[in-house]
């Protein structure tokens, strides 16, 4: 492979995002990775409540990280018993 | 010991202040690190539902259910909706697209910045979950004492209007 295949491949696959115009555009290619969301959308849930929940305030932080966690594991752990039930049990039950 | 009528101590000028901006009700009642973290968290969703989805994500005429909730979070929302109209829907930032033709629009079009499927679903949704944790946050704001966090010092232990009534109704102790 030349360099300048590498060079073509590499630029094509960034340009979508070069191009991107932050807030006025649509992120690029969230199809892809849209389940990263997770991750923000945790963390702000997490941080917004914990603060008008949490007395003593010192422990926020703490608290926020814990909540957070506990929704991506729980995300993780309906995602994997969905995936059980829908690909794994409901192929084999018999047809009427 | 407190009636019932004295331990409700609402507070409408933070509850307001919070509507206008996120976290700002806990800020005017002297509430600082509270009203911090409870910004930060709400804008945390909202600037990436608006960074993920465009600014189309907020759109007060076509999707006015979910803008509803995206309310909430104040102006801001109707900033941002101002924009998508000022830019997107106006032509101004990308070109429009011409749309099938309909019953009821005979020459839809769109701009090319339109968000679509994922960006737009979870830009719009991200937005709505800022206005419902921001409703909270309102609530919050409506009935805690101010200076609540400064009250026992550094332990910065926060407490609700009635807590802070109890205190005063007993000298102090509690």
């Amino acid at each position: 492979m030349s360099l300048f295949a590498i060079v073509s491949a590499a630029t094509a696959s960034v340009s979508p995002i070069l191009a991107w115009k932050p807030f006025l555009q649509p992120a690029p290619n969230a199809q892809h990775w849209w389940w990263l969301l997770l991750i923000p959308m945790s963390i702000g849930v997490s941080l917004a409540y914990k603060a008008i929940r949490v007395e003593n305030l010192n422990q926020l932080p703490r608290e926020t990280l814990r909540m957070a966690a506990q929704i991506v594991f729980g995300m993780i752990g309906l995602a994997l018993a969905l995936y059980v039930l829908v690909i794994l049990i409901l192929p084999h039950l018999p047809v009427e | 010991m407190p009636t019932e009528k004295e331990s409700v101590s609402l507070q409408p000028i933070a509850a307001l202040a919070g509507w206008v901006f996120p976290g700002l009700g806990h800020l005017v009642n002297g509430n600082t690190r509270r009203g911090i973290a409870a910004m930060a968290g709400v804008l945390l969703l909202f600037v990436t539902g608006v960074l993920v989805g465009g600014i189309d994500a907020i759109d007060r005429k076509e999707d006015r259910l979910w803008f509803i909730g995206q309310a909430a979070c104040g102006p801001i929302a109707f900033v941002v909706d101002s924009a998508n109209t000022a830019f997107l829907k106006s032509g101004s930032a990308a070109p429009m697209i011409p749309l099938p033709p309909s019953v009821l629009n005979p020459q839809p079009q769109a701009s090319a910045f339109k968000g679509l499927a994922h960006a737009n679903e979870f830009g719009t949704f991200l937005a709505f979950l800022a206005g419902l944790m921001n409703t909270c946050v309102i609530l919050d704001a409506l009935v805690r004492a101010p200076r609540s966090d400064r009250a026992t010092g550094s332990s910065m232990r926060g407490r609700r209007a009635e807590d802070a009534n109890r205190t005063v109704s007993t000298g102090g102790a509690a």
